[in-house]
């Protein structure tokens, strides 16, 4: 539920259809990081909760060896920019969460 | 004898000082090419013969010495490195000096060092040292992830599974840090003394601690002794380790229902350990590297079962320094042996 309320306003900025997944719910991070490899090459937004998060990331550095950099980060609405294709990534890039001053 | 720094022992002509120097060369493990002032080769000594006795990448080799005392007669110091492919592959170091103060110098001398096992140990180091960070890094990113995820966290569901990954990657950061420990004590030698120790007690000792996670994932032992009174010289230590580390992987890459066997009897004359399991196997491929430390056969299920990669690198090791091997046969979907023998301990050795 809070997954799609974060990516929801995205989704209708840009005219995306969002899917609901059971792969990406608490817990899951086996089928996470298999849909995260079957996603590999496409453009795709995932939401997901910060246990999973950490989960695909840390498999993504040990198997596919995609560097985190020196201290990975990922506090509550970050977003982290994974690269690849045929199922496997080669670099990973962390945005900090975007913070808006209210007007 | 002379004491050192005599110019010439008495009674010694110059030319038998010269034949035993000839002969001391020979027995140096650097090739040594002198030249004339004409570019004549006018001595090599047997190491330089036996790295450029003309054959295939040995012409090159001299081409290369030859190139070399040819710079050095016109009075520089030469230094390259030589990689040949042919007949097999190594690498040669070549410098050249020219010999003595006159301009042109008298004669120049080529030393040339086969450096293909420093190399190769090098590219080991490099590798290693490269494959050590990323498997701590591995963790330690974890660690830092999760904790970053739990900071705020206020589902106490949450939270319970998010301390218990925690701890998980804490054990995991440990686990491969005591390995290490284990792989380098053992590597430097300090192993103990070795003392008689019967195989069948090793067996027990290494099996107790898993009669509960293989009953847990539904995995039967059956442990076989042909053999009760075999004994070995060794470590106790490190031989159960290294027998419980066998069995442990055995457990884990076997699906429920299958039994792992664990057995012990002299073969060949040596006393054999073996641990055989039902499970995946491993692919042909992978079977002679599966001893390299941090090789693994699938990367993802040995994060999930807890694996740090030198297991049986340890086992290697181990069995090494009894005097001993081990060895893998395998075949995909039908299960695993791993067999470790050694030297059986004379009658007088267990009479202690």
């Amino acid at each position: 539920m809070r997954c799609l309320q974060t990516v929801g306003p995205l989704a209708v900025t840009n005219d995306i259809e969002l899917e609901p997944t059971d792969d990406l719910a608490e817990g899951q991070s086996y089928n996470a990081v298999r849909l995260i490899r079957e996603l590999a090459g496409h453009d795709v937004v995932i939401c997901t909760h910060g246990d999973v998060v950490a989960e695909i990331l840390v498999t993504l550095a040990d198997e596919d060896r995609v560097d985190l950099g020196p201290n990975p980060r990922q506090a509550k609405g970050s977003v982290w920019a994974l690269e690849g294709r045929d199922g496997s990534f080669t670099s990973a890039r962390y945005f900090p969460p975007v913070v808006v001053e209210p007007v | 004898m002379s004491g050192p720094g005599s110019p010439e022992p008495s009674g010694t002509r110059t030319d038998d000082l010269l034949g035993l120097l000839v002969q001391a060369m020979d027995k140096t493990s650097q090739g040594v090419v002198v030249c004339n002032q004409e570019g004549k080769v006018v001595l090599r000594n047997a190491p330089a013969r036996g790295l450029m006795n003309a054959r295939d990448g040995d012409l090159l080799a001299e081409k290369a010495v030859e190139a070399a005392l040819g710079r050095s007669l016109a009075g520089s110091y030469h230094e390259e490195t030589l990689d040949l492919y042919s007949p097999a592959r190594h690498t040669l170091e070549i410098r050249s000096f020219p010999l003595g103060d006159g301009t042109p110098p008298p004669g120049a001398v080529a030393l040339v060092d086969d450096v293909s096992e420093l190399r190769r140990l090098e590219a080991v180091r490099k590798d290693f040292v490269a494959n050590l960070s990323h498997e701590l890094k591995t963790p330690l990113g974890a660690l830092s992830l999760l904790a970053e995820t739990l900071d705020g966290e206020e589902d106490p569901e949450v939270v319970t599974r998010l301390t218990s990954r925690l701890g998980t990657e804490a054990r995991r950061f440990s686990q491969i840090v005591d390995d290490l420990l284990d792989l380098s004590r053992i590597e430097a030698g300090a192993t103990g003394t070795l003392a008689p120790v019967a195989l069948s007690a090793v067996i027990a000792e290494a099996v107790e601690g898993f009669a509960e996670p293989a009953q847990a994932r539904d995995i039967r032992l059956d442990v076989l002794l042909v053999d009760h009174d075999l004994y070995v010289m060794a470590n106790r230590h490190d031989l159960v380790s290294a027998v419980a580390n066998l069995v442990d992987n055995a457990i884990k890459y076997s699906e429920p229902g299958a039994v792992v066997h664990i057995g012990a009897g002299q073969r060949e004359g040596r006393a054999c350990l073996w641990v055989s399991d039902e499970g995946i196997g491993i692919p042909k491929r992978d079977q002679e590297r599966i001893f390299e430390r941090f090789y693994r056969v699938d990367r993802a299920r040995s994060r999930w079962t807890g694996g740090t990669g030198l297991g049986l690198a340890i086992v290697r090791h181990v069995a090494a320094y009894h005097g001993g091997d081990v060895r893998v046969e395998s075949t995909e979907g039908e299960g695993s042996t791993f067999t470790i023998c050694l030297p059986v301990a004379d009658q007088d050795q267990t009479r202690g």
